[in-house]
């Protein structure tokens, strides 16, 4: 889509208009401030074990229902073990925690589990599942993106280091803003963390040619992810429901329109660019010159051979004229597409015909742009960050070629080139009219040449900050007209961070044909314009075509330094309205902007940048109602199966009201007091006594002190399992979360904090009830496995599991990328490391993970359905995965011991954690029999092998394997 | 005509005598008696997204086979006859886009490749490129004035089947099997039978935010059909054992566990896995039909390609009681998609002709016509003209294209609908995709508009905030 330019932007000041009425925060009570309520009275304060559990007794016992037993301490642990890690616990793992008799015995679980770096894997998921994570783009010929995989592990080590949520989303709205500011050792980690952003859904077979329902998709996941708000309606009209009218949609749109995404590729543009370094750019620049070099010197020496050199797109971000390159005239068009950061307006074509034949800043190109000669206007520009001042003490090198048409008498009109500041104008002005060159600086002009037309001309401009002076040259490569040192334009005291190329229609003047090419502007010195490929040192580099061609090849897929698919900022501006969301319909011009029913506003006036940085802080100020809450609702429900507002996605009208208003705002007073630890919110629900009740069982529900699978248990390989019986009930220390500074104090005086406990009221006796209610959060709802669970649990009880966290994927080479809506890349690549580190593709999804109702990757997932479908029985009945596990399984099982009671024991110890019942023995003893005999008849090899392989398919695919209790 | 099979009594028979004698079984036997109990009065059951469900009012159609043919069939060389596209080929044609560009465009009439004539009673006008086709058109309703919303095949692609033509939404399958459940539970109630994956892939019958019951099963034509379908165990006593087990298992967790559904809805789906194991190859194995079924088909005995298997396994699936099949004739290469030269459609229609006919004749002959719907359509049609007088083939048209419907409930030897005099823009009565979905959905006894889906926060539709019942395609 064409940017819509901006009226201010080429001129002086940068307007802020009065938004239009935004609806007033209605009363709705998401809307509303959080509270931090008083743990209510209960009449069994007994039963309570942290501040939280009040809250769902008194609810029970209004609603006279009797709170579950407690859960037994093997149900527990299998429960806390898939809740936190997503992976079964051990046996022994277990044995140890029924044996441990010492107060803090449940505690000690909880810390280990979180602990585990497993945690971060299970719980970036549930991230990732939020922000619709793929390793692909999802456009219609889905392009891989190999370096996803960096934001996937971010996430995951973000949950392991605990680092606070406000911080964690910061970073992912904002990580190459904050980047900056330091410190170094932090600059690729936060880089990292905007892959949030630059993961939103790609579409069409030129996706930048869609780039507006990218952004769609960007404010409509930040919408859901962050603050539980569907904003996506306000895109064509005033939300019906909720706050958010549409300017202020459009202001959000402003932000992210100002902002550059990596590109990932597409079919029409096959080759990925603008990922962001990992490197600041004082570092990064220096190393890609070099690599330019190298890989212009290998591209030379194949051509030299008469060899095709592969494809050699790789943009660096800071490379202006790369984009010319990219949006190179599509198959059967006659004109390229300007994309952001460009903004523009007029009849500007990108075309094979306006290629500069000047080597020296890039050897290699197809493309420039021109305008045609005529009457109308036209602009084009774009923000170069970050802005330079004086005290930057850099001096700044500029390079532009450019042709001017056909000399016509009537052709009178002038092109400007300028640089200098977005708000207070140019610091310094290059003017081409049809027979000559001048320079103006303020009110300075002068006449640098004169030219021939039909001539391509280098401009080279140095611009030293600290003088307050530019110079320059303006030529052929054999006639070169040099200009001394001149002020710059007072307008360049505001620091230089715009250049731009326009021309005024001024009524019936006809400007003259235009082409310009290889605009750059860099600190380091520019070689002199020429004609010639720079010179390559003779390099000691192979001469055999096919060796080149494999270095070249491995170069380019590389890179000079690690990238990620992240973000960058683009050039500021604020967006027009996309009347009843058609961005061919733009209205009036709103500025960018945060909701203000959420505490928000326009940007500040001196905003430098897209105001990313500002979204950030206003989407974890305190203040903010919702996004405390929406974090606090998630963790509940990963851990209760549903949240305490049970469309986690959706806190506006539309959605449900909680359950537990008080508790919702109880949590998320401890979660902002915690410093947003998500570790401490775990353990103030996991020692809660609401979380240990019992699930759903029969009205006569086993005591909870008897472990009825040990009692009875005839054979034990375990050494001690005679602690096993000693299960007494849990005592477990409460403790306040800690409490972190900057955040508000209490709203009520005199309140006991979070995690205070209540003791009074007597006890009285309330109606049992055993049918599962979930909004009463008692008895604790079972759940079966998740996908990534079910396929973590069957390779970490046959022992296949690698446990070591997985990097990125076997893609193909970039460079032979040609993937089309006709032949779309689509490829699943196996390993035997946990499932978060799959390969997950949008449009062809990962076919265990699709049959299993893993998240969808195109978009947010809150919550997973549990489909029980035909096919996933197949699945463990025939689905070699599952009879390659279980034969590793068996010779596991049987390399314990030669004893088959032993072996039973084995089995079920290690895929169920427990021992056999007799009866359980029984049963399998006689299964094994029954099935060796029926393979032996069968003529099978190793029938004893096969026949435990199919007594571990029964165990994978029974119920007590897949759901947690 | 078919009969609801809910559980087949053949097969419950046979397991019964096969595991009677083992101590091991009382648990499995016992689970598919209470089952027999359970299904004989067809209850609807909360755990069972699957089980029958009434229609909003009483349906002309039990099922559905969907046709599709993947890359834009040329309308004015198969289902429109345009006289004065043969008359003007040659001269120049203004149009205002091209191509998803807009702009002034003069463009070169190109002349249809195929000459038309009357067929039938009803004399409906077919090209001879669907020859076997033309001499059905008496059960046919050609719609000649379908429109689209999108001039790229993905997008296309995804809203003939969704309803959507950007984002990822159930598939018509979805939202019929959604809508009335299944009659067979030993087989998923839409299958969709491709030999390659389509422009957009599974999304096109991705089930989405419905329940994952309702997403199509993917049949590939060939050797295993469908994963893990074939017993990997060496025998199926082995298989027997292994379920006996697991039930027997599964029972003894269940019980103290308040019969949790969502636990017995497992233990079933596995009976339903072994229904399918059995019922499925049967299903897949054509060894039984005769010459002349074959014959009619022009499938090649032994063969398991081509859209003859297709269409056969297609009946075979209906009789059986599947409410939603699906076939793709081809994938997202080498298909319809003629911009090079329209000769390229003959192998396809080849491919497609005789099998279809075929299709219709059969179930015309088993009766089967009488309440199964038949859709043919495509995703868009093809330019009437070109930016070049010698070009040979033809771009995408998205403003007009033909499809038809044929069986339960259709105005059978009739045409709906008109495009323009040479093809390029609807004429008459447009039937734009919504409408043609919300006509297939009232052919079934759902209302388009009362067939929703809540998710996020809002009740979703196949036909999104648009569509009208086409009336005068109905009987």
């Amino acid at each position: 889509m064409n940017r819509p330019i901006l009226t201010l932007l080429f001129s002086v000041g940068f307007a802020m208009h009065s938004v239009a009425a935004t609806p007033n925060p209605t009363g709705h009570w998401a809307f509303q401030p959080v509270q931090n309520p008083a743990p209510p009275a209960v009449q069994n304060p007994d039963w309570c074990q942290t501040s939280l559990d009040p809250f769902i007794l008194a609810r029970l016992e209004s609603s006279h229902v009797t709170p579950a037993p407690p859960a037994d301490r093997r149900a527990l642990i299998r429960r806390a073990s898939f809740d936190l890690t997503g992976l079964p616990p051990s046996a022994s793992e277990i044995d140890a925690f029924v044996a441990d008799t010492t107060p803090d015995a449940w505690k000690t679980v909880v810390d280990r589990l979180l602990d585990s770096p497993h945690y971060g894997e299970h719980w970036g998921r549930h991230w990732l599942d939020v922000v619709r994570y793929a390793d692909t783009a999802g456009e219609t010929a889905d392009y891989p993106v190999p370096v996803a995989w960096r934001y996937r592990n971010y996430v995951i080590d973000a949950f392991n280091t605990d680092k606070p949520y406000d911080q964690f989303l910061r970073e992912q709205i904002a990580g190459d803003i904050l980047a900056r500011q330091g410190p170094r050792e932090r600059y690729a980690e936060q880089v990292t963390a905007t892959g949030y952003l630059a993961i939103s859904r790609r579409f069409g077979f030129d996706s930048e040619n869609y780039h507006h329902l990218t952004i769609q998709d960007t404010i409509d996941t930040v919408g859901q992810s962050v603050l539980g708000l569907t904003l996506g309606c306000a895109r064509c009209h005033a939300h019906k429901y909720d706050p958010v009218s549409m300017p202020e949609y459009y202001g959000l749109y402003g932000i992210f329109e100002s902002t550059r995404y990596a590109f990932p590729g597409s079919e029409q543009k096959q080759r990925h660019r603008a990922m962001v370094p990992l490197l600041p750019p004082e570092e990064s620049t220096p190393q890609w010159q070099a690599f330019e070099m190298q890989v212009a010197s290998l591209t030379q020496q194949l051509e030299r051979q008469k060899k095709s050199a592969p494809s050699a797109v790789l943009r660096s971000l800071d490379e202006l004229d790369g984009d010319f390159e990219m949006q190179a005239p599509a198959a059967g068009g006659s004109k390229g597409v300007l994309v952001p950061p460009w903004v523009y307006e007029g009849p500007i074509a990108v075309t094979h015909d306006a290629q500069s034949p000047f080597k020296n800043l890039h050897p290699l190109g197809k493309v420039g742009a021109s305008v045609a000669s005529g009457t109308n206007g036209y602009r084009i520009g774009q923000s170069w960050h970050r802005r330079r001042h004086h005290d930057s003490g850099r001096l700044l090198h500029v390079n532009l070629d450019v042709r001017i048409g056909t000399h016509e008498p009537a052709a009178t009109g002038i092109h400007r080139f300028w640089i200098g500041n977005r708000n207070s104008g140019p610091a310094v002005e290059i003017l081409l009219s049809s027979d000559s060159a001048s320079i103006r600086t303020g009110e300075q002009l002068e006449v640098v040449r004169s030219f021939g037309t039909n001539t391509w001309h280098n401009l080279q401009l140095t611009l030293d900050l600290q003088a307050g002076t530019v110079s320059g040259r303006f030529g052929t490569p054999d006639d070169i007209t040099a200009f001394p040192p001149r002020p710059l334009a007072p307008a360049a005291s505001a620091g230089v961070d715009f250049f731009g190329i326009d021309a005024q229609a001024n009524g019936n003047t006809v400007l003259p044909s235009i082409a310009f090419d290889n605009l750059g502007i860099q600190e380091s010195p520019l070689a002199p314009v020429t004609t010639q490929q720079p010179a390559v040192a003779p390099s000691t580099e192979p001469t055999d075509p096919t060796a080149i061609h494999a270095q070249l090849e491995s170069l380019l897929a590389d890179g000079p330094f690690a990238m990620v698919y992240g973000v960058s900022e683009g050039t500021p501006g604020d967006a027009r309205i996309q009347v009843r969301g058609e961005p061919d319909r733009p209205g009036a011009e709103v500025p960018r902007g945060f909701l203000a029913a959420l505490g928000g506003g326009p940007l500040p006036k001196e905003t430098e940048g897209s105001g990313r940085l500002e979204l950030a802080h206003w989407l974890t100020t305190p203040t903010n109602p919702l996004t405390a809450r929406v974090m606090v609702n998630r963790i509940w429900q990963y851990h209760f199966g549903q949240g305490l507002v049970k469309t986690p996605n959706d806190f506006g009208t539309r959605g449900q009201p909680p359950t537990h208003p008080e508790l919702l705002d109880h949590l998320a007073t401890a979660f902002m007091r915690s410093g947003w630890s998500i570790k401490a919110m775990h353990r103030l629900i996991l020692t809660s006594a609401t979380y240990r009740q019992q699930s759903r069982h029969s009205a006569t529900p086993t005591p909870p002190t008897a472990d009825r699978f040990t009692d009875e248990c005839p054979v034990d390989p375990s050494p001690n399992t005679a602690a096993t019986r000693a299960t007494a009930p849990l005592p477990v220390s409460v403790k306040a979360p800690s409490v972190a500074a900057g955040v508000p104090p209490a709203v009520e005086g005199g309140v006991p904090p979070p995690g205070y406990l209540p003791r009074s009221s007597p006890v009285i006796n309330v109606v049992s009830h055993t049918e599962p209610s979930p909004d009463l959060v008692s008895p604790f709802t079972r759940r079966r496995l998740a996908a990534e669970e079910v396929r973590d649990a069957i390779l970490r009880v046959s022992g296949t599991l690698d446990a070591t966290p997985g990097q990125g994927h076997p893609f193909p080479s970039p460079t032979r990328w040609g993937y089309t809506q006709h032949g779309p890349y689509a490829a699943t690549y196996d390993h035997t490391r946990r499932s978060v580190y799959l390969m997950t593709q949008r449009i062809k999804r990962h076919p265990f993970l699709a049959l299993f109702d893993g998240a969808d990757p195109n978009a947010s997932t809150a919550e997973r359905r549990t489909s029980t479908v035909p096919t996933q029985a197949l699945f463990f009945l025939n689905d070699p995965f599952v009879h390659a596990q279980a034969e590793t399984f068996a010779q596991r099982v049987l390399a314990t011991t030669p004893a088959e009671p032993l072996q039973i024991a084995a089995a079920y110890r290690l895929a169920l954690g427990r021992n056999p019942t007799p009866a359980e023995q029984r049963d399998a003893a006689s299964f094994l029999a029954e099935y060796r005999a029926e393979l032996e008849l069968a003529g099978k090899d190793n029938p004893l092998q096969g026949a435990h392989a199919a007594f571990a398919r029964v165990l994978f695919g029974s119920n007590e394997f897949l759901t947690v209790d | 005509m078919s009969t609801p099979r809910a559980f087949d009594p053949s097969r419950r028979g046979f397991l019964r005598s096969l595991v009677g004698g083992s101590a091991l079984y009382p648990g499995l036997v016992a689970r598919l008696l209470a089952d027999d109990a359970a299904s004989s009065g067809l209850s609807s059951q909360p755990t069972d997204p699957l089980a029958p469900r009434a229609a909003h009012f009483t349906p002309k159609a039990k099922r559905v086979i969907f046709l599709y043919m993947s890359g834009g069939v040329s309308h004015v060389d198969s289902w429109d006859p345009k006289p004065k596209l043969f008359a003007d080929a040659g001269k120049t044609v203004s149009v205002d886009e091209f191509q998803g560009r807009k702009g002034d465009f003069q463009m070169f009439a190109k002349r249809p490749q195929w000459e038309f004539r009357r067929h039938g009673r009803c004399g409906t006008e077919v090209s001879s490129l669907f020859p076997h086709m033309a001499e059905c058109v008496d059960d046919l309703c050609v719609i000649r004035s379908l429109k689209s919303d999108h001039t790229n095949h993905y997008e296309a692609t995804l809203g003939i089947h969704t309803g959507s033509f950007t984002f990822a939404r159930p598939s018509i399958g979805s939202w019929v099997s959604y809508g009335l459940g299944t009659e067979n539970r030993n087989l998923p109630s839409f299958v969709v039978i491709a030999p390659k994956t389509p422009y957009a892939g599974g999304q096109v019958w991705a089930g989405d935010f419905l329940p994952g019951a309702h997403q199509g099963t993917l049949v590939v034509p060939g050797a295993e059909p469908v994963a893990n379908l074939r017993r990997r165990v060496p025998s199926s006593r082995l298989q027997e054992l292994e379920l006996g087990a697991m039930a027997r298992m599964n029972r003894q967790h269940l019980a103290p566990r308040a019969d949790d559904p969502l636990l017995s809805a497992r233990m079933r789906s596995f009976e339903t896995a072994f229904g399918m194991q059995m019922e499925l190859p049967d299903v897949f194995d054509l060894s039984r039909e005769s010459d002349a079924t074959l014959a009619l088909y022009g499938l090649e005995r032994g063969s398991t390609q081509g859209f003859a298997w297709q269409c056969l396994v297609a009946r075979r699936l209906a009789e059986r009681g599947v409410r939603f099949v699906e076939l793709i004739d081809v994938g997202s290469s080498d298909n319809w998609d003629a911009h090079g030269d329209m000769l390229t459609h003959t192998p396809l229609a080849k491919n497609v002709d005789q099998a279809v006919a075929g299709l219709l004749r059969d179930l015309k002959l088993r009766g089967m016509l009488e309440d199964t719907l038949v859709v043919w359509t495509t995703e868009f049609g093809r330019t009437p003209f070109n930016a070049a007088a010698d070009a040979k083939g033809r771009e995408h048209h998205h403003w007009v294209f033909s499809s038809w419907l044929a069986g339960a409930g259709v105005r059978a030897g009739t045409v709906y609908g008109e495009s323009d005099d040479h093809g390029i823009r609807v004429g008459r009565d447009g039937v734009h995709v919504h409408d043609f979905h919300a006509t297939i959905l009232h052919l079934m006894g759902l209302d388009h508009e009362r067939l929703t889906y809540r998710h996020t926060g809002r009740d979703y539709r196949l036909t999104d905030v648009a569509g009208e019942v086409v009336r005068g395609i109905l009987a």
